[in-house]
């Protein structure tokens, strides 16, 4: 009789991530355990419907994994904020295998009590705008629609108007003109159709976000040998690597759709107006950098980290 | 417990019988939902389950507009909109054969436009045009039954309560679901007065011809009549073209329609009251009611019950046609003696899903279900607001109002048929304005 | 105090509550507007009001819930007592009564541990960085109030005449 574990999702089950990363995931480790563990998706928030319920979900016992963002619970997870900074990560592999080594090793607060079987990154966001966005002053006057708090600090200081949407609301606030523009991932914009409402795209990387698969540390440690062995074998910096290609074919994916298509104008600034960006995101990533005394360090060990895994994934040194 | 479709059974069985021993419809859910799920993964998770539903149904801005809308809907009803709206569609068709009842239909769907409510705007209109109806000669069970089926458009044309709550459980979007509504309340409009038309030339001692209005006095309910057209402009309006989001619209609702009232002078202590009391009621019944419904709903996921539903369908080997006839027919009877609104949200888990699974659109089924909650309303023994109606005149029989929404009831019969046949009328509209 | 004075008392006093929840609902939806008219005619909204909005939401609603108890609003099907007669027509009012004040009570006392893990955490609001633990205490506690006014109107009917 395997031990039945649940996985919640709140994204519908064909979602890229859920598709690709979460339903491999849970069939690869039942397959791994012997006979000693079943896994279940619970998709499309089956087991809880809002985004920010779902760290509480595994916490109270009511599954016992559960795909979070982490900026949805605020002021817990402040350590992997550093992956928000604009112009910091280009690649989601790149930061999530960092991320996973920095959580192995212990570095980053606020996972007491919890085993992350992932701990990654999406794609940065970029720009995607209803009308042409090229240096930062074209944010000016412009309502936003943005989420997490580094981001929200740079639309503040370009004199822009965050406007906060729910995230399926966002095609739409852009379609009847609430917001003229809005920070997202490509796999993000696909999903939620924002190309067919919006032409302009600013590839620039504008900061990602920390995701995970979050278990409960009691909850693991009370499994049968076999079955830790099992989701040992296929999470960690494994996992990491497939979270980070799924989000970044999907991404490549996208914008090389979006590309081809005659509404749409990807617009790749040229080496001046990337310098202007630049200047202005750098008193934001100085802010947050000092806001309280551990950032600085924090971010210190994240390059240092992620300089490392550069070279790894070139010399193809990364656990696959 | 090791079969997880008997356990759901259970579950349903076990708030039938709550039900039956007067606890409230949310509650019985919430009850059987928390039972049922800490008997699958033990207390501890089930309750905290209670918690944390209860903290993301609260602080949902999605939610939030069905409180905004109500209060909207109360504030325009003392402002004396209602009254306002009827005069206006009265001085424009009151003289025709059946115009009364047309006005009254008329203003019902003005009124539709800034009450979110099926139950409210029948009672404002049991209020407002009732008792005109009634000093013409019109036949006291026609007139009510006109009030308690015009009524029923308050949840069919935007803003409405039922398609909020709808949109969150399926997770679809609030404005999509309005969007869709429109076509399908333009037709509900139209088949009433062709319901009116004929009813009226069959039995015509039952609607006696009005005087025709004067220019000037038409002028002069236009001029009374335009605030609430702002109203109703300003938030549906606002909403489909691109101001603001629905639950910004439902606030600038609530706080312009505060500002009516103000203005007109209208805000009276016992008024003030109303509106306060009648709102917190409204507003917290319905969050009981969805807490419940998501308990219950997470206990049905968690058994696998729906997709065994599923499976079990497709390999009975029904023509799908068929299976969705009888579902619709299931739900009428369902809310003939239940509330039709919990009704949808008891059956949502089971029934959506097998919808989606036979490749339709949830904004088409969400539509449909307005329309069968429309007619279980209407229909005996337990039709909502034919009850409010007669709350708000007494001398008139339940029989006779009975009797009187006999032929709206034809014409919803129509409208659900035609809506779906052809879905095409709720889904091209929101496809059209994206 | 008799028990017809308790129920009045305890009834007024929701009502009281609940008036005071709907001009909150009603400030929240004038802020919101002047939000909306600072976005297009300055491009600058409230800093951080939808981080308030969500909170103040669950603190308003909480504090309608022991009015819609105390006036027997919830939608309930009283087939059976028509069906057995007034005597236990009455009876099974105040059983459903007494299990609606007892699921109050287990959401009550699940809503303040929820309230103490959100200070055990630090969560914190997302723009504004403030705590959330003091709002959903507040919820808390009119969740525990909705259990006390259930059990104080328990034999009551309804709106006490
Ligand atoms: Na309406
Ligand atoms: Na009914």
């Amino acid at each position: 009789e395997p031990v039945k574990l649940k996985l919640s999702s709140f994204e519908s089950p064909l979602g890229n991530i859920t598709a690709n990363v979460l339903t491999p995931f849970a069939r690869d480790a039942s397959a791994a355990s012997q006979g000693t563990l079943q896994i279940d998706v619970f998709a499309g928030g089956t087991l809880g419907r809002s985004p920010a319920q779902q760290l509480k979900l595994v916490t109270d016992g009511i599954a016992d994994f559960a795909w979070v963002v982490l900026p949805y619970t605020p002021g817990r997870f402040d350590d992997a904020e550093v992956v928000g900074q604009p112009f910091l990560i280009t690649s989601s592999t790149e930061a999530s295998i960092t991320l996973q080594r920095m959580y192995d090793k212990g570095q980053l607060a606020g996972f007491d009590g919890l085993k992350m079987l992932v701990l990654g990154a999406t794609p940065p966001v970029t720009i995607h705008s209803t009308k042409p966005v090229h240096v930062p002053s074209d944010l000016k006057g412009k309502r936003v629609r943005i989420s997490g708090s580094l981001p929200t600090k740079l639309v503040e200081s370009l004199g822009g108007a965050p406007v906060q949407v729910g995230g399926g609301q966002i095609g739409d606030a852009l379609s009847r003109g609430v917001v003229d523009m809005t920070f997202n991932n490509w796999g993000f914009v696909s999903d939620f159709k924002i190309d067919e409402v919006t032409s302009q795209h600013v590839d620039i990387p504008l900061g990602a976000v920390a995701v995970g698969i979050v278990m409960r540390q009691d909850r693991y440690d009370s499994l049968p040998e076999q079955a830790r062995a099992a989701l040992d074998k296929v999470s960690g910096e494994k996992l990491a690597y497939k979270l980070g290609q799924a989000f970044d074919t999907q991404d490549e994916d996208v914008r090389k759709r979006i590309a081809k298509s005659k509404r749409n104008t990807i617009i790749n600034p040229s080496a001046q107006e990337i310098a202007l960006w630049h200047q202005a995101v750098e008193p934001v990533n100085a802010a947050w950098r000092v806001a309280i005394p551990r950032n600085e360090q924090i971010n210190k060990e994240f390059s240092v980290a992620l300089e490392q895994v550069r070279k790894d994934l070139q010399d193809k040194k990364v656990a696959q | 417990m090791n079969d997880p479709a008997m356990l759901t059974v259970l579950g349903l069985v076990l708030t039938f019988v709550l039900v039956l021993l007067h606890v409230p419809i949310g509650v019985a859910m919430g009850i059987a939902g928390v039972g049922g799920f800490a008997l699958i993964a033990g207390w501890s998770p089930a309750l905290a389950m209670m918690a944390s539903e209860a903290a993301s149904t609260f602080s949902s801005l999605d939610l939030l507009t069905i409180p905004f809308f109500v209060l909207m809907g109360a504030f325009a009803n003392v402002a004396g909109l209602s009254e306002d709206l009827y005069r206006l569609a009265y001085a424009l068709i009151g003289h025709k054969r059946g115009g009364l009842a047309m006005a009254t239909v008329g203003g019902c769907a003005g009124f539709g436009a800034v009450c979110g409510s099926s139950v409210a705007t029948a009672a404002t209109f049991g209020k407002a045009s009732l008792p005109s109806m009634l000093s013409r000669g019109y036949d006291p069970g026609f007139a009510a039954g006109t009030v308690a089926s015009g009524g029923t458009l308050g949840i069919l044309i935007p803003p409405s309560s039922v398609m909020v709550i709808y949109a969150v459980l399926a997770q679809e979007l609030i404005v999509t679901m309005y969007v869709a509504a429109l076509l399908p309340a333009l037709i509900a409009i139209v088949l009433y007065f062709t319901a009116i038309y004929f009813y009226t030339h069959w039995r015509p001692l039952h609607a006696p011809i009005g005087t025709k209005a004067t220019a000037a006095e038409r002028w002069r309910a236009a001029g009374q009549g335009w605030q609430v057209i702002l109203l109703a402009c300003a938030v549906v309006g606002g909403m489909a073209f691109g101001v603001f989001t629905a639950t910004e619209a439902a606030a600038v609702g609530a706080a312009l329609a505060f500002l009516f009232a103000y203005f007109r002078r209208k805000l009276s202590m016992a008024g003030l009251r109303q509106v306060m009391t009648s709102t917190a009621s409204t507003s917290a019944m319905i969050y009981v009611l969805i807490i419940g419904a998501s308990l219950f709903g997470y206990f049905a996921a968690v058994t696998q019950a729906p997709q065994a539903l599923i499976e079990a369908v497709q390999a009975s080997g029904a023509p799908v046609w068929l299976a969705l006839c009888i579902i619709v027919v299931l739900f009428i009877i369902a809310g003939a003696f239940f509330d039709e609104m919990a009704a949808m949200v008891v059956t949502l888990p089971f029934v959506l899903p097998l919808v989606m699974s036979w490749g339709f659109d949830p904004v088409w089924w969400g539509v449909v279900n307005v329309v069968i909650i429309e007619i279980g309303m209407l229909c005996p023994p337990l039709g909502m607001n034919v009850f409010v109606v007669h709350g708000v005149a007494k001398s008139i029989p339940l029989s006779a109002i009975y009797r009187g929404v006999t032929p709206y009831l034809l014409a919803n019969g129509i409208r659900l048929a035609i809506l779906m046949a052809f879905p095409i009328i709720s889904l091209w509209l929101p496809a059209a304005l994206k | 105090m008799s028990l017809s004075t308790l129920h009045r008392h305890a009834f007024t006093f929701s009502e009281l509550l609940a008036g005071c929840a709907i001009a909150g609902l009603l400030l929240l939806a004038m802020v919101t507007t002047l939000d909306i008219l600072l976005r297009y005619l300055f491009a600058s909204p409230i800093h951080g009001l939808a981080d308030v909005t969500a909170l103040a939401a669950a603190v308003l609603l909480a504090a309608c819930m022991p009015y819609v108890v105390a006036s027997r609003g919830n939608i309930m099907i009283d087939f059976l007592g028509r069906l057995l007669g007034r005597q236990a027509h009455r009876g099974l009012n105040l059983l459903g009564a007494t299990i609606t004040g007892l699921f109050f009570a287990a959401m009550a006392w699940q809503c303040a541990r929820f309230a103490l893990d959100m200070k055990a955490n630090g969560e914190v609001m997302a723009i504004l960085r403030w705590p959330v633990w003091p709002w959903w205490t507040v919820v808390a506690g009119f969740i525990a109030l909705t259990t006390l006014i259930a059990f104080a109107t328990l034999t009551d009917q309804g709106e006490p005449t």
